[in-house]
């Protein structure tokens, strides 16, 4: 485990010596034009606007960090024929891919977390410290987003382990896509009365990862949206990306294992 | 795929530990599922509104983006609307309720735009737009259900816009009862003043208890809670008000019926005429006798503060009345036979070829001078409000005064009766000074001997050239004389392309003012008139109306040409029963 701690540091900072923190920078300072952008608006609207657009363009950002991150851990190990190096030393294959996950899923949280505490912060400045619990609680909607990006990362890293970057760039787009239809095919499912059908939906329902899940937009920037259960949705949402990404990781290492490289 | 197999064959516990934990994800997702649902976190994914979204929005809805989507599309909504681009703006509120419809503020907003930013060139509303910002609303009621703010939208555009006050009290009550974290100020307060409008003072004094039980419960439930200063602030404020109004509806309802019962019913006598003036011009012009309660002539001193009267028997209200200003008469043309829709589903087209117009006419210059009360003669209107308070006309002449002689004259002559020494008295030393609201004949004799010996108020009044009238003059209010009501301007919108056409002309005391209704009534019970009384419009209401048949000739004709005048007895065959 040691060993896979050590690759993970190592893309940790491979992915800082590429800037990828830039990308928090840029945000950060979206942020700031943001919290001015929508004066003519009323305070509520105003508010609506500055969370939903915030809490969009920080998912946006980790969504392109993340598949652009996690595409290419593996094939530019591959390319670079630096893999041979490290697999010739006491590192065995499934530690080198838990490492090349870890990393990427650190880094994510680094930038994610940073573009987070500037959002929060351009919020509580824009409220001028007025309701900070509705602020504090932007960094609910931050974890469901790291969350997300973190479950997306294992998906580019399982399809990263048999295909070229570019067919993983798509298809993990496309997985992305898809796994946001989650209430869309929850509805065809019901709604349908072709057996085969009901099947397909229920079955794509449950098996592809399902991003949908995350999406916690809606109560954080309308307060007429209340969830019941918040807490408990929050801790199944997270243990379900854990889960799914442990399953993903457990399949990547056993293509892995037989992969020639 | 081969050497997968190879794998997955080589790690048993290793692939075992991997379908459980799918077991496991499906089993959790299973429940995400339910809490998702109850209620909807994300708006329902129906293929209605997905469908109905361009391709690129659809895609950026489904990929998580649909608030980022959503407000990009509102800001452009709003650039177009300080543009005055307004028809631009309606796609928009499409697309933007089909992609978040829990924003709240953009189906508000957007019922608003809909329902009065579209006019003509003289600011009258486009009254096709008004079912369409009304199915608006419903969208979002549909969509939000359990929040009272759509439901008081609608109840506030039913209770001020559209003036339906029976479908504004039931929108209130949905806004009551669907959400009890309601703002009783907006929700409860409107729906009292909406049930007093619909004609229901007893319901009304009912909503008032009900609002100030519901501000003493907040207040209790906000004791010792962070909040408790600012619930306290805001309820104490909206408790006073309620006990106010609920007061006053309790006075009014107590003298509203006995003031008619004293005074006898209005007899409005109501009489007009349609002049096409230019073609797509007409003018609606006329009389009619519009009696209220002259400004702070109204007796409310002998009500507690539940608005009970102190004693057995009382006086009623009104102090003094006369004709007003300040009451509306209700123009519509439309399309013959044209009843408002109520459609299902949002849809900002409507149907070019519809042509409503609406507007209201200012009523004004009733004026009633009795003998031994008095008058003035100037060439401006009356803009003393002291002169108002006390019931005295002016007029612009000799000529249309009624006979009179100098105030000084008729004082040592003894000419005023007990009115006019009343106004007098109102006149020169207003109730304010003397700490009173109104006077009663009991303080008149001091007030008019301190007038009798103050030479320069009596100087004062004979310079502004007061009278004292030797016979009885009645006049009554006039509408529409100096107005033309002009549709050239706006072919979109008034298009004219029906053969047919109603021109509705109405008076609903349900609209006019608390000093009109104070004479009137509540449901038109002060009022009667030989030609255009109606009671089979709304049940329990007494209203002025009259429907006329004109064709599309009578409107886009060439020449000038009286279409009505019940005066002088044209176009009676136009009137439909």
């Amino acid at each position: 485990m040691n060993t896979a701690i050590v690759i993970a540091r190592n893309t940790i900072s491979e992915a800082l010596r590429k800037k990828v923190l830039n990308a928090f920078l840029m945000v950060g300072f979206a942020m700031l034009v943001l919290t001015f952008a929508f004066q003519q608006f009323a305070p509520r609207q105003e508010l609506t606007l500055v969370k939903g657009m915030g809490l969009g363009i920080i998912s946006m950002a980790a969504l392109l960090i993340t598949v652009i991150l996690s595409i290419n851990l593996v094939p530019t190990e591959i390319e670079r024929r630096t893999i041979y190096t490290i697999l010739s030393k006491p590192v065995r294959r499934h530690e080198f891919l838990l490492g090349k996950y870890f990393g990427a899923a650190s880094t994510i949280f680094i930038n994610v977390g940073l573009m987070g505490l500037a959002f929060v912060l351009a919020i509580v400045l824009k409220q001028r410290g007025a309701d900070m619990g509705s602020s504090f609680n932007m960094f609910k909607g931050i974890w469901m987003i790291y969350c997300q990006m973190a479950l997306l990362s294992a998906v580019a890293i399982f399809f990263s382990t048999f295909l070229s970057p570019l067919v993983n760039f798509f298809l993990t787009f496309s997985l992305f896509i898809v796994g946001n239809l989650s209430s869309f095919t929850l509805d065809l499912a019901k709604n349908t009365q072709n057996v085969l059908a009901k099947g397909f939906f229920t079955i794509v329902h449950y098996i592809v990862p399902n991003f949908g899940n995350f999406n916690y937009t809606n109560p954080l920037v309308q307060a007429n949206v209340q969830v019941k259960s918040e807490l408990a949705l929050l801790t199944q949402n997270t243990i379900y990306a854990v889960v799914y990404a442990t399953v993903l990781l457990i399949i990547s290492i056993l293509v892995f294992d037989r992969r020639e490289v | 795929m081969k050497n997968f197999l190879d794998a997955v064959r080589g790690n048993p516990k290793l692939t075992a530990g991997m379908l459980a934990l799918l077991a496991v994800q499906g089993i959790l997702q299973s429940r995400i599922d339910v809490i998702r649902k109850d209620p909807n976190i994300e708006p329902p994914s129906t293929r209605k509104s997905l469908g109905g979204l361009p391709f690129e929005y659809a895609l950026g809805a489904v990929s998580g983006f649909r608030q980022v989507i959503a407000g990009l599309l509102w800001v452009r909504a709003d650039s177009f609307f300080h543009s005055g681009n307004y028809d631009a703006i309606l796609p928009l509120l499409r697309l933007i309720t089909w992609l978040d419809p829990n924003w709240l503020d953009v189906y508000s907003t957007g019922a608003w735009h809909l329902m009065y930013n579209f006019t003509d060139t003289d600011q009258r509303s486009d009254r096709r737009y008004l079912p369409v910002g009304i199915a608006l609303l419903n969208e979002g009621i549909e969509a939000n259900s359990t929040v009272f703010d759509l439901y008081k939208e609608k109840g506030w555009n039913l209770f001020d816009k559209v003036k339906d006050y029976d479908e504004s009290v039931k929108a209130y009550q949905q806004a009551r009862d669907n959400d009890p974290a309601h703002d009783i100020n907006m929700v409860e307060h409107l729906l009292a003043h909406a049930t007093e409008r619909s004609g229901n003072p007893e319901g009304a004094v009912k909503a008032w208890e009900a609002a100030m039980a519901a501000h003493k419960q907040r207040m209790d439930a906000a004791k010792g809670t962070p909040t408790e200063a600012d619930a306290m602030s805001r309820n104490t404020q909206g408790l006073n008000n309620a006990t106010k109004n609920r007061r006053m509806v309790s006075v009014r309802g107590y003298c509203r019926p006995r003031d008619i019962a004293r005074l006898g019913q209005v007899d409005t006598n109501m009489s007009f005429k349609v002049t096409r003036v230019r073609p797509r011009v007409l003018r609606v012009e006329g009389t009619w006798n519009l009696v209220g309660c002259i400004k702070d002539q109204y007796d409310d001193l002998s009500f507690d503060d539940q608005g009970t009267p102190k004693a057995a028997t009382i006086s009623s209200g009104i102090v003094m009345d006369g004709p007003v200003d300040g009451a509306r008469v209700d123009i519509r043309l439309q399309d013959a036979g044209y009843a408002i829709p109520s459609p299902k589903e949002f849809s900002f087209e409507v149907p070019d070829t519809l042509t409503i117009m609406q507007d209201a006419i200012n009523s004004r210059g009733g004026k009633k001078t009795l003998r031994g009360s008095l008058c003035a003669i100037n060439t401006g209107a009356s803009t003393d409000p002291n002169q108002e308070r006390a019931g005295v006309y002016s007029y612009k002449d000799d000529a249309s005064a009624p006979k009179g002689v100098p105030i000084v004259k008729a004082l040592a002559a003894g000419q005023l009766s007990p009115l006019g020494q009343l106004q007098l008295a109102t006149l020169v030393f207003p109730p304010s000074t003397r700490k009173k609201k109104f006077y009663t004949q009991a303080d008149v004799p001091g007030i008019i001997s301190e007038i009798k010996a103050d030479a320069t108020k009596l100087k004062g009044l004979t310079d502004r050239k007061f009278y004292v009238a030797l016979e009885d003059k009645l006049m009554p209010s006039e509408f529409g004389q100096k107005r033309e009501i002009d549709m050239s301007k706006d072919p979109k919108m008034y298009s004219f392309k029906a053969d047919a056409y109603d021109l509705i002309l109405g008076f609903n005391p349900r609209i006019a003012p608390d000093f009109v209704q104070d004479r009137l009534g509540w449901n038109g019970e002060g009022m009667t008139d030989k030609r255009y009384l109606r009671t089979d419009i709304k049940p329990g209401l007494r209203m002025l109306s009259v429907k006329l048949k004109l064709t599309r000739d009578d409107i886009v004709g060439a020449d000038t040409k009286v279409l009505f005048d019940d005066s002088k007895g044209i176009g009676l065959d136009k009137i439909q029963k």
